[in-house]
């Protein structure tokens, strides 16, 4: 492959994961929300790869390896056999509607864009315009995370934070020493772990997993 | 290798705890994994905190290093020690059963030690795991109880403190990218390595590691209005596990911010402090308020760690020598101060079985000791004399004057005092009057002991401050100004 196509190829892949994380926003069932999940991490997996083929770096093969291995495959079976466990609807709860939703994420990508300017003008490498995309993504992962009123809708959201991170810290400098990959694929791991046995404990103890009734602790 | 003796200790008595010994011998491990994890710790740091820089492959101990590693280890031990009869009690009367209590100390042991290695490592995405890893861990220390509260804090907590995980990964992501170039490859996010290049970093770069850096970590460290999660966690844990994650886990995440801080000061002069700056003042402005009308005891103090969180942040964001040192000592004043008043909060919620403090009345009349430790705690947390809050409170409103920010200095004079009324007005009420409740002081020397010696801890730095003391408080002033590692 010559350097063009990859290049464009790169910025194909990264635009395609900020496209799911806008059609996660205006999805209202959690079964297409897990399947946009799963399209994005596969884009993130497609991107590490040219990134490693067009720079020959063999540590990011890891790296797409293991987000295909543990984003593509692993995280989204946990997460349905969570909701098979538990006594979740496929309904979402939203607490802000699909088109406020859209145009919030918008707003956001245009924010992104502002202030990544001083950002991108010092980088020359192909995947700069990836940086700017990987804000937006883990901004509207955020969004997610704070509209969206059920515990899986939430952990989507982190999960989608982090994958905006990978694409940023790939675009920034080719990634990040090795150990720190390994260190942050851990903790990942890990996260989703210990959040599914929490959401069994929501589960058990509210009789449901929407995090409205997760209101209680505040200042009366 | 004796530093990974130390972090290897504490992990090794949590898995002792997980074997079937019968709650005697659980607790009779508890108490030689306490000692045995101090001793580890001490040995360690004897050498470093005195300015011999103890520098491996991984390991990096400096005098900042080494004095976190203490107070860590420090906080540690009280709690063990007070966790013991807490724990009997709470089994007793039936709230824990006997895998809940193995699970308690195996997880706490484990949280240690993560602790341990935050601060004991030298390269920045160490630390960042560390951190990482800490947040994971004491999740379960904070959902021991099953219910519903305790199941909603841990919830907020893990979420919350995930998303600040992640950003302070991007932030370390542009560190990287910050150094590339400059630094050989494996070397990149070594924190010595880091200061002495810091002339070559790339300094748009810093700036964007420093907004996410310090944005991410201050989610942990509990800056306002980051700090959601902290009031949730801190009312909903048991007690032992409120004090050290007020008087231990909250600096694992300031510890952090400070070594970024003394690489980001050196290329963007006034950056990193200007962002410290706004999230203190927001932090003692929402602290204030809500200790005012606070009714929680435990929410009430855990809006005091936000408060001293706010004040270290401000430390380092006024910058001077002078405040600088305040901020530290600030540190070491809240480590001792606050697992105080939480295990004195142990003690009356254990008993009175609320938390709501108009319900509590007549403690020094029914449980003396208690009583008497709460009023110094009070006092001690308050930021009255002689306890070392004081001090710190008063070092860095000196260094907010030396700076000129005379504004400042007057803000944080009338915040502090608001702070202060609120404390005592909520908390020696509860002392004074009588009650009709049957209550008594739980029958226990261990809870005692880790009381007292906080107390003696608290008043010895309140009143003295030896030449060595004041050394180390000096060559930790100078690692933070980005001189000499």
């Amino acid at each position: 492959m010559d350097q063009i196509l990859t290049n464009n190829l790169i910025d194909i892949f990264a635009v395609c994961m900020l496209l799911a994380s806008v059609l996660a926003m205006a999805s209202v069932r959690m079964q297409p929300l897990i399947r946009l999940f799963i399209l994005q991490s596969l884009f993130l997996a497609a991107f590490e790869f040219t990134v490693a083929y067009s720079q020959n770096e063999p540590h990011i093969y890891i790296m797409a390896a293991m987000t295909f291995g543990i984003k593509v495959l692993l995280i989204p079976r946990m997460l349905k056999y969570i909701m098979s466990r538990i006594k979740a609807d496929d309904e979402m709860s939203l607490s802000l509607g699909i088109p406020g939703s859209i145009l919030l994420s918008a707003a956001l990508i245009i924010f992104s864009y502002y202030v990544s300017e001083p950002l991108i003008i010092t980088l020359d490498t192909a995947e700069r315009n990836s940086l700017v995309l990987s804000f937006s993504i883990m901004l509207i992962g955020m969004l997610m995370m704070a509209t969206r009123r059920k515990a899986i809708s939430e952990v989507v959201g982190l999960l989608m934070v982090e994958n905006g991170l990978f694409l940023g810290a790939i675009a920034l400098s080719n990634g990040m020493p090795f150990i720190v990959e390994l260190g942050a694929f851990f903790d990942v791991l890990m996260a989703m772990i210990i959040i599914g046995i929490f959401a069994f404990r929501i589960n058990k103890s509210f009789d449901s997993v929407d995090t409205t009734l997760l209101r209680r602790l505040k200042e009366e | 290798m004796i530093v990974t003796i130390m972090i290897l200790v504490p992990l090794l008595a949590g898995l002792l705890c997980l074997l079937p010994f019968g709650t005697k011998g659980l607790f009779r491990i508890s108490i030689m994994g306490a000692f045995a994890s101090l001793a580890a710790a001490i040995y360690c740091c004897i050498s470093p905190i005195t300015g011999n820089v103890l520098d491996t492959s991984i390991w990096y101990i400096d005098s900042l290093s080494a004095f976190f590693l203490l107070i860590t280890a420090f906080v540690s031990f009280a709690t063990l020690l007070y966790s013991k009869d807490y724990l009997k009690t709470e089994w007793d009367e039936g709230r824990l059963n006997a895998r809940e209590m193995r699970w308690f100390y195996f997880t706490m042991f484990v949280f240690i030690s993560t602790m341990l290695i935050t601060f004991a490592v030298r390269s920045a995405a160490l630390t960042w795991i560390g951190i990482g890893s800490t947040t994971l861990v004491s999740a379960f220390l904070v959902g021991l109880y099953k219910d519903k509260s305790a199941t909603e804090a841990s919830w907020k907590y893990i979420m919350l403190c995930s998303v600040g995980i992640t950003l302070a990964l991007f932030g370390i992501a542009m560190l990287y990218a910050a150094s590339s170039g400059f630094i050989p490859d494996d070397r990149a996010l070594d924190w010595p390595a880091l200061v002495a290049n810091a002339a070559n970093l790339n300094p748009i770069f810093m700036k964007f590691a420093a907004i996410l850096f310090i944005i991410g970590l201050g989610m942990k460290a509990g800056l306002a209005p980051l700090h959601n999660w902290l009031p949730d966690a801190h009312s909903q844990a048991p007690s032992p596990v409120s004090g050290i994650m007020s008087g231990a886990l909250l600096n694992c995440a300031m510890y952090g911010i400070m070594r970024f801080y003394s690489v980001s000061e050196i290329v963007n002069p006034d950056f990193a402090r200007h962002i410290l700056l706004l999230f203190g003042i927001t932090s003692l402005l929402v602290a204030a308020a809500f200790i005012l009308v606070s009714k929680d005891f435990k929410r009430m103090l855990a809006y005091s760690s936000v408060e001293n969180m706010g004040l270290i942040a401000i430390g380092l964001g006024i910058g001077t020598p002078l405040a600088l040192f305040g901020a530290m000592f600030q540190v070491m004043a809240h480590s001792i101060c606050k697992p105080l008043v939480f295990f004195c909060a142990g003690n009356i919620t254990q008993i009175y079985k609320t938390r709501i403090m108009s319900e509590i009345k007549g403690v020094s009349q029914k449980m003396r000791f208690s009583g008497f430790a709460t009023a110094a705690g009070g006092l001690a947390v308050a930021g009255a004399p002689p306890f070392p809050l004081f001090i710190g409170e008063l070092l860095i409103i000196g260094g907010a004057i030396g700076a000129g920010m005379y504004y400042l200095a007057g803000a944080l004079a009338i915040l502090l005092a608001f702070v202060f009324a609120g404390l005592v007005l909520h908390i020696f009420p509860m002392l004074s009057g009588t009650t009709d409740k049957d209550v008594s002081e739980p029958a226990s020397r261990l809870r005692a002991a880790s009381m007292v010696l906080l107390m003696i801890f608290a008043l010895f730095f309140g009143l003295f401050m030896p030449e060595m003391v004041r050394d180390v408080f000096d060559s930790m002033v100078l690692i933070l100004s980005g001189g000499s590692i």
